[in-house]
């Protein structure tokens, strides 16, 4: 590594420590716990990974002095030559670096989870808050007009209210990808929040069940 | 808020399994109550159970109707995205149409999320009056799981009552951390007070030892013990009621959905057992679960050896499922049916279908016992137990090999039977319904069984008018049967539909001139009192010869009954005639012992079937303590006397060593022995102890004794060895079979299949033998002999004689 170690001392994972010949995945018990997003076996085979866990980090842990890189095509080469990388990059690289591979999109969704936990559940509950806003009906019958204005002015106060919704999904989900900015990354990010929202895949609320014992407890049984 | 005016019962706070039957321990097995469930009073809680507010006629389990957007989902999906009727629909075009029209599927999106939650939390219906809790795992298995039910459009299962308890009690053995002690034990550090739980009076008193101020109390004491005590449930099963289907359904409900990356097995009698199991009972149902329920897995055709639920390899190649979530990483196969198929595995769930069906003749010849010890490995780390074992086998088929080891897994699974972890010796728990209870055609239209009379015609599920109930229907079955005398087909009937877990164990056996019937339910009492005989080993107390002592133990050699009081207990006196040792004559008339020497030592059976040393000791009716006294009459069934007291069965002992331990039985009860002689050396190894006075010989018609004891054993039409034996077994069973208390010489006669069998069964040759010597009139002559003697001597002293 190129750089003065004291550098990173600043990361929650300090894999800066860690020699490269020694995965670092089970060395830190809160990235061990997602093993089977982080060893699965859905990489091409050229790339380790170990070296995706590892860039993912010196990209988006926010103790990382690639923090301070606010260029994040800058801090992509920055967080290769962390690992020793240096351009042209193979095209298993490229594709990492441009959110081709699904496996590390979905890496970094997870990482970025645990980076950013906070946006996520604001983002969620805004997404939840627009869901529910969505399916409102209002059922009021109106007996005369002081009751239909109150109509009027509550659909009016719904529209607004999923209006700024919106606004704050948008916002939310800006900081939670830490500024980017991938189609692919996006899909991801949607497919894993679409399902999180309705939560009815048998993957999602079985391990909601396992870690809770109990799913949709707003829901009457 | 709905209002009734109906005055509906109060619901039930648990259920029980296990009632009505003398060895089976009642289980209590709380339930959620209403308000426990809704967390709300009880009066408000009932209000939101389906059902309320119909008068109790109405009120029966409703299958859930599948909202129908959701049933057309896949056509519109198919429509919208043009797949051909060849593809298949992809879990992850279902999920996006739903979440891309969540408004538009608003109501069927909560739909599915009670359906998931009740999955879980289980259900309350009103059913005839009275709110009735379902497990969540009972709830899916009605709504969603296919088992060609005909009487189901969907094929869907019937609610019935029996299983309602079934899955509580399976379920309650998957959580239940409960364990049952006798002795409660509170003790000090001299600082502060603690409380220990024991089931073994021995650790008891072991702890007594070191800690002399502790306190004991006995009682029956239900102990939480802060982790899982039971490993799962021996399950003997009524033919077609559908227990392969809940298993299999429990297979998916544990592994697949109560957690991820986990694992469930399923062993048979036979490969092709398991597969059928594993194909017919999972994979085929798994296929028309709906989407919500359907874990990612590989390839789209029904599997035959294994589901993996991991993500397809393909996503586009039929794949169930989507790459878009981790998946799951479980599993659910089957193996073959050896012991340690599943060895080193960890599993969360393990099928054990047909336990009982053990059959050598055929090939299948598994040790199930072993079996399961190895498998109890794999559903716990350690202490900790995180699997769930169900053993089923279908009643009246239980082959020899499999009853009798099922019966020894059903004797050590008793819920109330614990050792000092709080756990049963098995880890399991035996439930039992009897026959009546479920019987089909006798359910009535809420699921309720219908066992007794019905004071009037009631409706049954079909729809037909019922006016007995299923034990009336069951015991006219066997009536019928005992009018005509048919044992064996009132044995057969008994084990198809046994009313209690005795009758399970009652297995037909061929023509015999045997009481069968009589012999298979005293067995099947003597199953459940194992107290009535111990194990003892005899030693010599100072080298043979001398006097004999008693010691138990637990792999003792010799299965025991009866003991003679003390002061007739190596009862010996020197016989200068023979120079040989002989019972004294005021006890020599007692006890026979009854001896079948293995034909070929250990070391010679290269090739040939091992067969065992056998001795077994009769004790001769005492008219001492067993005759009638003036006018007052000692019932048979009173008697002490008149009945096996000693069985001896050890086939990995040498000649020297089995003709000792004979020695020692003779010389502690003062019994005779009555050898079978076409093996001679158990009589010279007698004679050369200077032991030939124990030898039982035949007098002949001239009332001399015979030149030699014992019998040689012939075989013939008539008058033969064999066939005396034969008659004289027949003889005992139909007097007093009932007052036996050996159930292994019992289950010998019970099993024996005529004269050419007779090898294979030593004890019923050695009690045959015993049987035999009793009737010879040899002690008899001894002690006359020595009266006579006596009352020479006697008269010798009062008269002078010049």
């Amino acid at each position: 590594m190129k750089f003065d170690s004291s550098e990173f001392e600043k990361l929650k994972y300090p894999i800066h420590k860690i020699p490269m010949d020694q995965p670092v995945l089970f060395e830190f018990s809160d990235l061990s716990k997602f093993s089977i997003i982080f060893s699965a076996n859905d990489l091409p085979k050229q790339l380790d990974p170990d070296l995706v866990l590892r860039y993912l980090i010196f990209m988006y842990d926010l103790g990382s002095p690639g923090q301070g890189i606010p260029d994040l095509k800058r801090r992509k080469t920055w967080a290769m030559q962390c690992l020793n990388i240096e351009p042209p990059y193979p095209k298993h690289i490229t594709d990492m670096l441009s959110w081709k591979i699904k496996g590390v999109n979905r890496r970094a969704i997870y990482f970025l989870l645990l980076m950013g936990g906070e946006q996520y559940m604001v983002w969620k509950s805004a997404e939840e808050a627009l869901l529910r806003y969505t399916e409102l009906e209002i059922k009021l019958e109106a007996e005369d007009e002081a009751a239909q204005a109150k109509i009027v002015q509550a659909e009016k106060t719904r529209r607004e209210i999923i209006n700024m919704t919106m606004s704050q999904i948008t916002a939310s989900k800006n900081e939670f990808l830490q500024g980017e900015k991938s189609k692919d990354l996006d899909d991801e990010l949607t497919e894993f929040t679409l399902l999180d929202s309705l939560g009815i895949r048998p993957e999602e609320y079985i391990r909601e069940f396992q870690d809770k014992g109990d799913v949709f407890p707003d829901i009457d049984a | 808020m709905r209002d009734s005016k109906y005055p509906y019962q109060i619901a039930d706070s648990s259920v029980f399994l296990n009632t009505d039957d003398e060895d089976l321990f009642k289980i209590e097995i709380p339930v959620p109550t209403p308000d426990q469930y809704y967390n709300l009073p009880y009066e408000e809680a009932i209000k939101k159970i389906d059902g309320y507010g119909f008068s109790p006629d109405k009120q029966k389990f409703q299958y859930q109707e599948m909202p129908s957007k959701l049933k057309d989902i896949e056509a519109v999906i198919r429509k919208k995205k043009q797949i051909k009727p060849k593809e298949v629909v992809r879990l992850e075009d279902i999920d996006e149409e739903l979440f891309s029209n969540a408004a538009y599927y608003s109501k069927e999106i909560i739909w599915i999320k009670k359906q998931i939650r009740r999955h879980y939390k289980g259900y309350f219906f009103f059913n005839n009056g009275k709110p009735t809790y379902i497990p969540g795992c009972m709830y899916t298995y009605l709504n969603f799981w296919p088992i060609g039910n005909p009487k189901n459009k969907d094929g869907l299962p019937e609610y019935r009552d029996r299983d309602r308890r079934w899955f509580a009690g399976v379920m309650y053995s998957y959580t239940t951390r409960d364990g049952v002690f006798k002795y409660k034990v509170v003790y000090t550090d001299g600082s502060e007070s603690f409380v220990r739980y024991f089931n073994n009076k021995k650790s008891v008193d072991e702890f007594k030892e070191i800690n002399p101020q502790c306190y004991v109390e006995e009682g029956n004491f239900i102990v939480d013990t802060g982790e899982r005590t039971m490993y799962g449930v021996i399950y003997p099963k009524h033919r077609r009621e559908g227990a392969t289907s809940r298993a299999g359904f429990l297979n998916w409900y544990v592994t697949a959905t109560l957690g991820i990356q986990r694992f469930g097995g399923i062993q048979s009698m036979s490969d092709y057992h398991s597969t059928q199991v594993f194909v017919d009972h999972i994979a085929k149902r798994l296929r028309r679960m709906p989407f919500f329920f359907k874990l990612m897995t590989e390839g789209s055709s029904v599997p035959k050896e294994a589901i993996q639920f991991t993500a397809p390899a393909n996503r586009t190649a039929g794949g169930v499922g989507t790459t878009s979530l981790p998946p799951h990483e479980g599993w659910i196969n089957h193996r073959p049916s050896g012991e340690r198929a599943y060895d080193m595995e960890k599993l969360h769930f393990i099928h054990h279908d047909e336990v009982g069906k053990v059959d050598p003749k055929n090939g299948i010849n598994v040790n199930i016992i072993d079996r399961w010890r190895v498998v109890m490995k794999c559903l716990a780390q350690g202490p900790y137990i995180h699997g769930l074992g169900l053993l089923t086998s279908t009643l009246g088929e239980m082959e020899k090999g499999g009853g009798d080891q099922m019966k020894r897994l059903i004797l050590a699974s008793k819920f109330e039977s614990r050792n000092d972890n709080g756990q049963t010796a098995s880890g399991l728990f035996t439930i039992f319904f009897p026959a009546y209870d479920g019987l089909d055609g006798f359910i009535d239209e809420f699921g309720n069984s219908i066992i007794e009379d019905p004071k009037r015609p009631v409706k049954n599920s079909d729809g037909r008018l019922v006016s007995i109930g299923a034990k009336t229907y069951l015991q006219n079955k066997r009536k019928s049967f005992e009018a005509s005398d048919d044992q064996t087909g009132l044995i057969e009937e008994m084990q198809n539909f046994p009313f209690t877990l005795k009758e399970c164990f009652m297995s037909a056996s061929k023509d015999s001139s045997f009481p069968v019937l009589k012999i298979r339910r005293r067995i099947s009492e003597l199953t459940f009192q194992p107290h009535l005989t111990r194990r003892y080993n005899f030693e010599w107390e100072s080298g043979r010869g001398s006097r004999v002592i008693l010691k138990e133990s637990d792999e003792g050699k010799f299965i025991i009954s009866h003991l003679p009081p003390h002061g007739l207990r190596n009862l010996k006196e020197w016989d200068p005639e023979t120079e040989s040792w002989r019972p004294s004559w005021n006890v020599m008339n007692r006890y026979v012992l009854g001896a079948d020497p293995a034909k070929y030592e250990t070391h010679e059976v290269s090739g040939k079937k091992k067969s065992y040393h056998a001795g077994a000791m009769f004790y001769k009716r005492d008219m001492a303590i067993d005759g009638d006294n003036g006018t007052e009459i000692k019932l048979r069934s009173q008697w002490n006397s008149d009945k096996f007291v000693l069985t001896y069965k050890q086939r990995d002992v040498g000649r020297e060593e089995y003709a000792d331990d004979m020695a020692k039985a003779c010389v502690f009860y003062g019994a005779m022995l009555y050898p079978e002689m076409n093996i001679t050396h158990l009589y010279e190894h007698f004679l050369e102890w200077k032991l030939g006075g124990y030898l039982l010989y035949d007098m002949n018609e001239q009332g001399e004794k015979k030149p030699l004891p014992g019998r040689i054993t012939t075989d013939g039409s008539n008058n033969s060895a064999k066939q005396d034996i034969f008659d004289t077994w027949e003889q005992y069973l139909k007097d007093g079979c009932e007052y036996e208390n050996h159930i292994e010489i019992l289950e010998e006669t019970a099993n024996i299949d005529g004269r050419a069998e007779m090898t294979k069964y030593d004890l019923f040759t050695a009690g045959g033998y015993a049987l035999l010597g009793s009737k010879s009139l040899y002690p008899k002559f001894v002690e006359m002999n020595e009266q006579a003697s006596k009352i020479d001597s006697d008269l010798f002293g009062t008269f002078d004689y010049f």
